[in-house]
């Protein structure tokens, strides 16, 4: 069953449809909530409001936006730096950024023959200069604006916001060049 | 607020779309965004690198329950009294016609199938299972899928269809049909460039259902789709 077809079940409270909706995607809804958190009992907290949120506008979901996936990924990357900002800090240590750029960079599936877009991404980002990754990363998945990003790094802001438009566009022409539209 | 210019909205798009402007900035590019088609799309770009660059986050394992608490939350109080149709809105087929037929398990001598979640391991809780019918709508214009319907037979029982037709506006009647031939009209869809989508819960007896049927609103026959 397709995820929009998934997600016009939740619309019409199909217990069934939600539970099967729920299954789908909390793998990743969780994943996306600790990457940000760094904290298993507030991603678990996100998480379920990002369901929540989910199925309370699952009529404003608009297809032509993305996929039900990537939208639900957003809902859930707002609503965890949403709590981080309500708490006032932020989930990792620097060494666990560190970790996570590296991660982000080595992949999943690098090992495998797997070369579909997200991969490409994966092997973009191991290109980019750590500073780059890591402020990419900082604003990502930390919901850190620029300044946020120039104090975290210590850094001029106008170096932090350099960075984040050179590391972008970095990613878009890798992304280009491999004959990805982003 | 002083709205920014395309240069300056061009030096600060990559911060928006990842989300890392200011409110004040974010409110000034806004303002510039409302008229600027270029800059729209150039912010558009780099919004899907950002949503791609959330979607390489892994998965996790989610605590022991958290299914379970997750849906009953879903159906605490207030869930009862929600209950709307979906809106109309465009579907790109190539990408959903492969995901649909992801995940189906047939149900054994039935004329229908049942909604199961394949693409991961579940907890030890048994699989949610509810009968469905399915068909992919056809039209003579066109080769290859051009949507799909289902019926839900749980409770409550609900239709949904999408359709991209690649071109035409307007307002589209959505049917099921009955064994033997009957119609009945279960909804309308708003198409915009040929595409629309519509689902909602069904009150009316429906038995018997062998396909699906959208039609123009002056009768003529749009798509059909024969279920499986």
């Amino acid at each position: 069953m397709s995820d929009e077809a998934l997600l016009a079940g939740l619309t019409v409270n199909d217990p069934g449809v939600a539970t099967a909706f729920v299954r789908r995607f909390q793998g990743k809804v969780f994943g996306a909530a600790f990457a940000v958190t760094g904290d298993r009992d507030l991603a678990e907290e996100v998480a379920q409001q990002a369901f929540e949120r989910a199925w309370r506008h699952a009529r404003m979901y608009d297809p032509r936006r993305g996929p039900v996936q990537a939208w639900l990924l957003t809902i859930t990357r707002n609503l965890a730096i949403d709590h981080l900002r309500a708490r006032r800090r932020w989930g990792f240590e620097a060494t666990d950024l560190t970790d996570q750029v590296a991660s982000l960079a080595r992949g999943p599936e690098m090992e495998a023959v797997a070369d579909d877009a997200g991969t490409r991404l994966h092997r973009a980002i191991g290109l980019l200069p750590p500073e780059q990754s890591r402020a990419l990363l900082l604003a990502a998945f930390r919901g850190m604006t620029a300044a946020e990003v120039a104090e975290a790094e210590g850094i001029p802001l106008g170096t932090a916001k350099t960075r984040l438009r050179t590391a972008m566009g970095k990613l878009r022409a890798s992304l280009s060049d491999q004959g990805v539209e982003p | 607020m002083t709205e920014m210019d395309c240069q300056q909205l061009r030096e600060c798009s990559a911060e928006l779309a990842l989300g890392a402007l200011s409110g004040p900035e974010r409110a000034s590019a806004l303002m510039h965004l409302e008229h600027c088609l270029e800059c729209q799309n150039e912010v558009k770009s780099l919004s899907t690198l950002s949503d791609a660059l959330c979607d390489l986050v892994p998965s996790m394992e989610p605590p022991v329950g958290f299914e379970t608490r997750v849906v009953a939350r879903l159906r605490g109080p207030g869930a009862s009294r929600r209950h709307w149709p979906v809106q109309g809105l465009g579907l790109a087929p190539r990408r959903w016609l492969a995901a649909a037929v992801a995940g189906l398990v047939l149900v054994a001598g039935g004329a229908g199938w049942v909604i199961g979640d394949t693409s991961r391991a579940g907890p030890p809780s048994p699989a949610p299972r509810v009968a469905f019918s399915w068909g992919s709508f056809r039209s003579p214009g066109h080769s290859g899928d051009i949507g799909e319907a289902f019926v839900s037979w749980g409770r409550p029982r609900w239709v949904f269809m999408t359709v991209d037709l690649g071109r035409g506006d307007g307002i589209a009647n959505c049917f099921l049909v009955e064994k033997g031939g009957h119609l009945l009209q279960v909804g309308s869809l708003d198409l915009s460039h040929g595409s629309g989508y519509w689902g909602a819960a069904v009150q009316a007896p429906v038995w018997q259902v062998t396909g699906a049927r959208i039609e123009s609103a002056d009768g003529r026959i749009l798509a059909t789709a024969t279920f499986s």
